[in-house]
């Protein structure tokens, strides 16, 4: 997704727009957010009537079940959180959110808006709440281990992930955040295996390919970092930080000649994204004008990143859908290869 | 070059006092507030705060105190009006205000400060940044200054920030880099909602900027003869418009000729690496300081340099915005660098603080460098719930372990402020640091330094005409336990000036190599702690 989208996610005017940018939350900056996934997949609807197996320290009183009319809210919350409005989970909550003992699922959903609209320390608060009312819920909680990554706290942001891991193997999220704190600190050797563990998972798991690539830097293996951000960069073109992480690796290959002309590739993407986040500004602040829509897709176009470039096409035609320009911009995108909507961008 | 002068040490503790606990104690000083335009903070005008200069103004051997004070918004200022603010230093802590008269009070809404013998006549001369022409201040002694005429003296006409005096070219004198940030009008400053403008943060509205206005480029002045003629382009210092803060001069690639670092504000920073005869390139994305170490550019700021693991070269520190780690970006040799602020310590303590001015200093007197940062958010709505940060922060003390390891510590200057830029001296000569924090606005605070009552070898250079601090000489004080070096400068990266004397804490006896800009060295043994004071300056 683009790195500028997520921002559009404190404007309501922009939600239209922030379907072509996917269901990513805020603001690009924030790689972690977007690995966080959403609660949707890992609890859904027949999770919270059912319950999950209980991880954890034992409860003080028990979670009463939910009545069909918070459940209902729950449910809402949940779909505004997977379609990518945040925002509004704090609004559709207020009743249950106002008990003096909140519903754990409630304070859980609550915090996944927190994290999504980069209210960390919030996020951690609600999500610890929740899970001393519901420890079950734990090996659900990525997003406490995010928020803790977020906010420095690398080590509760280990035990976290560690925790999630160890209940179900199969997250590979959740190896992937296990993966970048121990990154983060240096510790190479335990990374690498949360890594390689994230990717067996999901071989086509773009953030934890870029991670193999770093950790790969970091150890001083430039040729199978190469190949990891090259990876990287043939599925998604725009990719700064890959972009960044292969002129770095190049330089250290003393391939100078090369680097400098990733690093102006780089340049060239922060340049047309900065473009983006202009006219994202304007789509959010109510401008409504084909062109607009059409405009970026020529900038995601300019990245290399067809899917972007199609979903905000798509976006633009759900808005204007007679709009020729539009149309004509998207036909021959419909038939063009693009990774980006097989759901491995960032 | 001639070895003049070993002054007898002057220990830095007193036998009979017990140890001091605490490596920082409050000073009370009676100096001006600082004043930054409105209390409100409405424009990004009003963010960056004023700068701060340690220097000997009046070559007495100790230093004095330069406030830079921006003063009142612009459109509510006094035009004939100044506010910078020049203290005499009459030893221990005694500062007496002497601005009447000495001609530092130019009006103006200055910001920073950079000191450098521009005309070669031993005194030390001002440069101050302001927003539109900066001005460069001429040493006339008996601390007083006087204007120097624009066109000699690198005024342009931007809004500039921060501002470095190094001999670029080696050929004695000192030439000068200017930092420069963004336009912007006073009289219609860009304001949220106006001319389809949304200025948000965290769904707030706050002040506008830097993004969305225009950057200003930045401007190299070659020193010819006294005068700062501008040569950007032919020494190969241009680079893209940023939105440029702070700057600090080393010697990165450890070629012998000084570089210039640049930090930006949510653009990439600069590495201008020397390639010999007084010209540069632009290598920050070769050289791996440009970006975090994700790849993303960053808020930057405050700078500071040191050799943080003791292995010999100058690495970096640049702080960011909160929610963005500081960079810690350890030389590697050969130009190349790596950001380890995550493994080394500093990202998890720095993430919810939004940095300034930073110093490396060893504190304690342990040997190795130590990190102090000055912190307070630019947009006071971040007092707002849920935003994981806060409009006054704490400076923050980072101890470091010997291996380049550091660990947060409670200390004196950990109260909540909105600190801006920062500098370390020896105001007491004392042989131990103490170090000036600016708030944006507020009372000026001031730390005098302990040591823990450790002992240290203080080097006081005496360099010739043109470089009277000995600027740009690379010191490695060798010990039982290793090798430490040290690079003397006065930049303290962001709008400030320090101590050119590198302190060492004691761990005993050694040989000193001193190897200066012009290439000769040489080395003399250490036997005890105290101040050393040599003359480098040519007979």
């Amino acid at each position: 997704m683009s790195a500028r989208c997520g921002t559009l996610a404190r404007s309501a005017l922009a939600l239209a727009l922030l379907a072509a940018c996917g269901p990513a939350p805020a603001p690009g900056r924030d790689e972690a957010t977007a690995g966080a996934g959403s609660p949707g997949e890992a609890v859904g609807a027949e999770a919270l009537v059912a319950g999950e197996p209980a991880f954890g320290p034992e409860p003080g009183a028990p979670e009463p079940p939910l009545d069909e009319q918070d459940l209902a809210l729950v449910i809402a919350s949940e779909r505004a959180l997977v379609s990518g409005q945040p925002e509004a989970v704090e609004g559709l909550l207020a009743p249950l959110l106002a008990r003096e003992r909140p519903p754990a699922k409630a304070l859980f959903d609550a915090a996944w808006a927190d994290y999504q609209l980069q209210r960390y320390g919030e996020c951690v608060a609600r999500m610890q709440r929740a899970l001393s009312y519901d420890p079950s819920l734990r090996a659900s909680a990525r997003v406490l281990g995010f928020s803790h990554y977020k906010l420095g706290a690398y080590d509760a942001a280990r035990q976290a992930f560690v925790f999630i891991v160890e209940a179900r193997p199969d997250d590979h999220r959740a190896w992937y955040g296990l993966g970048q704190v121990e990154l983060t600190l240096g510790r190479l050797a335990q990374a690498r295996p949360a890594i390689e563990r994230a990717l067996a998972l999901s071989p086509d798991y773009l953030k934890a390919r870029h991670a193999l690539a770093r950790l790969a830097h970091a150890e001083g293996d430039d040729q199978a970092a190469l190949e990891a951000a090259q990876w990287v960069l043939a599925r998604q073109p725009s990719h700064d930080e890959a972009l960044y992480l292969l002129s770095q690796v190049l330089a250290s290959l003393g391939d100078e000649q090369r680097s400098s002309e990733v690093a102006q590739r780089w340049r060239e993407v922060y340049a047309a994204r900065d473009r983006v986040g202009v006219l994202q500004r304007r789509v959010a602040e109510g401008e409504d004008a084909p062109e607009l829509f059409l405009a970026m897709a020529q900038e995601f176009m300019l990245m290399g990143d067809l899917g972007e470039a199609r979903r905000v096409l798509r976006a633009g035609l759900a808005r204007h859908p007679a709009d020729a320009a539009l149309q004509r911009q998207l036909l021959p995108l419909l038939d063009a290869s693009a990774p980006g909507d097989d759901g491995t961008t960032r | 070059m001639a070895l003049l002068s070993a002054l007898p040490g002057l220990s830095a503790c007193g036998a009979d006092v017990p140890a001091p606990s605490e490596p920082f104690v409050p000073q009370a000083l009676a100096l001006a507030p600082m004043l930054c335009g409105r209390s409100s903070c409405d424009t990004i005008l009003e963010v960056n705060g004023g700068g701060v200069a340690l220097f000997d103004a009046d070559d007495d051997g100790d230093l004095d105190l330069l406030l830079v004070v921006p003063g009142p918004y612009p459109t509510h200022a006094d035009p004939g009006a100044g506010s910078n603010r020049l203290y005499r230093n009459d030893g221990d802590f005694v500062f007496v205000d002497v601005t009447p008269g000495s001609g530092v009070d130019v009006p103006g809404f200055c910001n920073g400060v950079a000191v450098g013998d521009v005309d070669r006549d031993g005194r030390r001369d001002v440069y101050l940044t302001r927003h539109g022409p900066n001005v460069l201040l001429h040493n006339e002694g008996g601390l007083r200054f006087s204007v120097v005429p624009a066109e000699q003296a690198a005024a342009g006409d931007a809004w500039s920030t921060s501002a470095v005096f190094l001999d670029a070219d080696l050929d004695g004198d000192p030439d000068l880099y200017v930092v420069n940030y963004l336009e912007l009008d006073p009289s219609d400053p860009p304001l949220d909602g106006e001319h389809g403008r949304s200025c948000r943060w965290k769904g707030m509205p706050v002040m506008c900027g830097p993004e969305g206005l225009p950057p200003q480029a930045d401007r190299y002045y070659r020193n010819d003869d006294g005068v700062l003629v501008e040569a950007t382009a032919a020494a190969g210092f241009e680079a893209r418009a940023s939105y440029g803060l702070g700057c600090i001069d080393g010697d990165f690639n450890g070629d012998g000729w000084p570089d210039v670092y640049v930090s930006n504000d949510s653009m990439p920073n600069f590495l201008f690496s020397s390639e010999g005869g007084g010209r540069v390139i632009e290598r920050g994305m070769l050289s791996g300081t440009a970006l975090s170490v994700r790849g993303r550019e960053q808020a930057g700021m405050g700078l500071a340099v040191a050799d943080v693991e003791g292995d010999g070269d100058e690495d970096l520190l640049v702080t960011n915005f909160s929610m963005e780690s500081n960079a810690l970006y350890l030389n590697g040799g050969r130009g190349r660098f790596a950001d380890q602020a995550g493994p080394a310590g500093v990202s998890g303590a720095s993430l919810p603080l939004l940095g300034w001015g930073a110093a490396f200093v060893d504190v304690d007197h342990d040997g190795d460098v130590d990190l102090i940062t000055a912190n307070g958010h630019v947009y006071p709505q971040a007092d707002a719930e849920g935003t994981d940060t806060s409009w006054p922060q704490p400076d923050l003390l980072l101890l470091n372990d010997g291996a380049g390891r550091f660990e947060s510590t409670p200390w004196a200057g950990d109260v909540p402020s909105v600190s801006r830029a920062l500098a370390s001296g020896d105001l007491n000569d004392d042989g131990v640091l103490d170090l000036v924090l600016l708030p944006r606005a507020g009372p000026v605070l001031l730390y005098r330094g302990t040591g823990l009552g450790r002992p240290s070898l203080q080097v006081d250079l005496a360099g010739p005409p043109g470089n009277p601090d000995g600027v740009g000489t690379v010191l490695r004080f060798t010990d039982e336990q290793g090798t430490r070096m040290s690079r003397v400068r006065v930049s303290n990266g962001y709008q400030a000036v320090g101590d050119p004397r590198p302190v060492f804490g004691w761990r005993g006896p050694g040989t000193l190599e001193l190897l200066m800009p012009d290439g000769q060295s040489f080395t003399r043994a250490v036997a005890r702690p105290g101040r050393l004071a040599l003359s480098i300056a040519a007979p």
